[in-house]
């Protein structure tokens, strides 16, 4: 059971990931993202997508700082994809998307969605979202911090989202994706994109058992979401 | 910001810009508002609560919000670094206890911040200011007692420049001429002197400007005369008298560069936004403590050479300030020689690298002015002297021994405007330069707007008269970014790169009218003479039509018999380079470099689309 449950999640993140890239990659001719493919037959009518570059190693570490973990925290600034992956990431930042540097003018560059950019911000975004699915396992979650892999800093969760995890944890009704959603995606997406998510949080991840799963892919879903991670 | 200012962005922003609310839709009225937040760097201060409140106002009034914010600031920081070519978060640090801060001096192009300082100020931008202000952290004392802590350290550095100035006076009152070699530990000693500031609590970069840009002085005072006998310490050396006033001049110049600093009571200042920053202002009896070419973000950045010369750092004012990114474009040779760059074939970019090259004749390693000096020192070590430097700097000079230096409009054409060959010269220009600031306003949009996003060339003129209306330039540049996020190109959702949102002026008539790309350039360069009534040379550059199939182009007839499509715009781009077929276009009319590469690689992209399959 175990191991189907492991392929079914590894088969999810593929049809993710390729989703993002055939996004990304036809730009102008896809009309839907990978959400959208989910449930097209729910929104056929979906024209709008996401036509830009990666927005980059900068803006998502800013995103994600502000919208994962409570601004107030003094630790909270400290955060960046690298708390999570090692150093490695850091150094690979310049496939991330970034402005040159060593010139006098800087240039963005490397934000142009490729399989390899595309695999590096799934692997990074994934294990962000299987760390946040980790916090499930702790009992006492009044004042649950987020602590990363390889550095010992603790990161306070947004205090939205410290009030959403328990009920996202113990899959309870009172659990508000759409909520969810708006605390991670804010309003970058169209109102279209919500609706097929939510659909597939109510038919699709509400059948997942698997707590750690489904807490790491109702994160990872929006954090891949192309709304989230490319420019307009 | 005084309150005819304030009337006059309110009157503005509320009643001229376009209120192009669509309430209809509440989902992208929200969407909305999250990229203006987004671009004015306030994402992370929109709750739900402000949200709800933005959305009871029209559009403009949710604009003037943004733009009202102490963040305004920092998003003007990031705007006017884009105009400089830069990504503003490299002026960003996060400390190790999570504050986020300016850099305390900023390096590169510290102009952008007074100038974003002074928007928010509601004053006038003084981009080209060679003595801007300086935003810096405010310095932390050790002890408890600020106001003690300074007179403390002020007193330290007099009495440790007044030791120095005695080291040189003699026993009878006189001053003792020093040798090159004697005034080197003297310069030390001086820098030493002001060593401490750091590990007194000020910003270890303020300690460094101090070295370079001030005590740098000494140095130049005395190797200016013979920069090459200073290592043989042969050669007469400058007076200690000259050394000891410039003493004097630093020493105020620190002494009133303190006092202006607050010192602050916490240990850990805050610093949110760009308005948290103290401003000070600097003596201008010594050198711009920050200079608009700095060493890390342009000497440095871009190294001159022995061969090469000066042409990496003409290339930059030209992308940076002409918004001339050196296209590819065949021109006539306006003169022909022994000069690099005299080829006809190179002159296309020789003929304006070359003369802005020319500002930076006497600067060498590291930025260093030379000027006066028998040898030059390049930054790959390369030196020129005597008849070799003498034939160096004459390359710049015209048979009539007057510079061939400045903005050239063309081979042979300085700008009329052009005075002057030195840097500060150029900095006076592009201060009054209409090129400029049509450069200045277009990075903006493209800012907010993505570098990809076609503008009309109408719109951006729009922009520019509204942006030359306003009381001053800190105001119109507040005006300007209020207009591009109202604009329709920035409230389209994934917008159509190659698409124009917004065009000229409502009422305009826009039929036939050529594609966007180049309308604006056509209107202002060419269809007076090429139009529907008067079409010289049979040629309407007023109409674009439907041709052959598919294709459009321009009516367009030799003989009275109708040119192709192919025919047609591969003689325009002949004439608007000159190099065949008569005399270029435009005829007594100056059209800056920019455009008329513009207008020739459009030219060829048309010519080339009737070859694809």
């Amino acid at each position: 059971m175990k191991i189907r449950r492991k392929i079914l999640s590894f088969y999810f993140s593929c049809f993710i990931l390729t989703g993002l890239i055939i996004t990304c990659g036809e730009r102008q001719t896809s009309p839907q993202s990978s959400l959208q493919m989910l449930s097209s037959t729910k929104n056929p009518g979906i024209s709008s997508r996401r036509v830009g570059e990666m927005e980059g190693y900068s803006s998502i570490n800013e995103k994600l700082r502000q919208r994962l973990f409570d601004i107030d925290d003094k630790n909270t600034r400290q955060f960046s994809i690298e708390s999570i992956g090692g150093i490695g990431v850091y150094q690979m930042r310049k496939l991330l998307g970034t402005y040159s540097e060593g010139s006098p003018t800087h240039r963005f560059q490397n934000g142009e969605p490729n399989p390899f950019n595309t695999m590096l911000w799934h692997h990074q975004l994934s294990t962000l979202a299987r760390g946040f699915s980790r916090l499930c396992e702790i009992q006492n979650r009044d004042n649950v911090e987020f602590t990363v892999i390889d550095r010992e800093v603790s990161f306070a969760l947004h205090p939205n989202l410290r009030a959403m995890m328990p009920a996202l944890c113990a899959g309870s009704p009172s659990f508000t994706a759409r909520e969810f959603w708006e605390q991670l995606m804010h309003y970058e997406a169209p109102h279209s994109e919500q609706e097929a998510w939510l659909h597939f949080v109510d038919h699709e991840l509400a059948a997942q058992k698997d707590t750690l799963e489904r807490v790491q892919e109702t994160f990872t879903t929006v954090l891949l979401n192309p709304y989230l991670l490319l420019q307009e | 910001m005084n309150i005819l200012s304030l009337v006059w962005l309110v009157f503005t922003t509320l009643c001229t810009l376009p209120a192009a609310r669509a309430a209809s839709d509440p989902w992208n009225e929200q969407r909305w508002i999250q990229k203006v937040a987004n671009a004015l760097e306030q994402r992370q201060d929109l709750s739900s609560t402000t949200m709800a409140q933005l959305m009871q106002l029209e559009r403009s009034a949710i604009v003037a919000y943004f733009l009202n914010r102490d963040q305004f600031s920092d998003a003007a920081l990031a705007a006017l670094m884009h105009f400089y070519g830069r990504d503003v978060s490299r002026l960003k640090a996060v400390a190790p206890d999570g504050q986020t801060s300016y850099h305390p001096m900023v390096w590169a192009l510290p102009q952008a911040m007074s100038a974003a300082r002074n928007a928010a100020d509601g004053l006038a931008l003084d981009l080209f200011d060679p003595y801007p202000k300086v935003l810096i952290r405010p310095p932390t004392p050790q002890s408890g007692d600020a106001d003690g802590f300074r007179k403390e350290l002020l007193r330290r550095l007099k009495a440790r420049f007044t030791e120095i100035r005695t080291a040189f006076r003699r026993p009878d009152g006189t001053w003792d001429k020093l040798a090159g070699c004697d005034l080197i530990p003297t310069i030390d000693e001086a820098n030493s002197g002001a060593m401490g500031l750091a590990l007194a609590g000020f910003e270890p970069r303020l300690e460094k400007l101090i070295r370079s840009r001030w005590l740098g002085v000494l140095s130049s005072e005395v190797t200016r005369s013979s920069p090459l006998a200073v290592a043989a310490c042969d050669r007469p050396s400058t007076s200690a008298q000259e050394i000891s006033q410039t003493l004097v001049q630093i020493e105020r110049a620190i002494e009133d560069l303190f006092a202006q600093l607050p010192l602050l009571e916490t240990p850990e200042p805050s610093v949110r936004t760009l308005r948290d920053l103290p401003i000070v202002t600097v003596s201008k009896e010594l050198p711009p403590l920050l200079d608009h070419f700095t060493g890390e973000g342009f000497w440095r950045a871009l190294p001159n050479s022995s061969s090469n010369y000066n042409r990496k750092r003409a290339a930059y004012l030209l992308r940076t300030f002409f918004c001339d990114e050196l296209g590819a474009i065949s021109v006539e040779s306006g003169h022909s020689g022994e000069i690099h760059g005299g080829n006809p074939a190179c002159q296309s970019c020789h003929f304006k690298l070359d003369p802005l090259a020319g500002l930076f004749r006497n600067h060498g390693y590291m930025g260093k002015d030379y000027t006066g000096s028998p040898y030059l020192l390049f930054d790959d070590f390369g030196e020129m002297a005597g008849d070799i430097l003498n034939k160096y700097l004459n390359s710049w000079k015209n048979p009539d021994d007057s510079w061939r230096i400045g903005y050239y409009l063309q081979p042979g054409a300085v700008h009329p405007d052009w005075r002057g060959n030195s840097l500060s010269d150029f900095l006076d220009f592009a201060s009054r330069s209409k090129d400029v600031k049509t450069c200045f306003i277009k990075r903006i949009a493209e800012h907010f707007l993505g570098e990809r996003q076609a503008v009309d060339g109408a719109w951006l003129a729009t922009l520019t008269l509204n942006f030359n209306a306003a009381p001053n330039s800190g105001i119109g540049f507040k005006h300007l970014i209020g207009e591009i996020l109202l604009s329709r190109a920035f409230a389209t959702e994934d917008p159509d790169f190659s698409q124009c949102y917004d065009g000229p002026k409502p009422g305009d008539n826009t039929a036939h009218r050529p594609p966007c790309a180049v309308a604006h350039l056509l209107e202002e360069n060419c269809t007076s003479c090429h139009n529907d009534r008067v079409a010289r040379g049979n040629l309407d550059l007023s109409q674009w039509q439907q041709r052959e199939g598919s294709r459009f182009g321009f009516p367009h007839q030799d003989h009275g018999t109708d040119l192709s499509v192919d025919e047609s715009f591969d003689r325009l781009q002949k004439r608007i380079s000159g190099t065949s077929l008569g005399r270029q276009m435009p005829i007594g009319r100056m059209m800056n470099s920019a455009d008329r590469q513009k207008l020739y690689q459009w030219f060829g992209e048309q010519k080339a689309s009737g070859k694809r399959p």
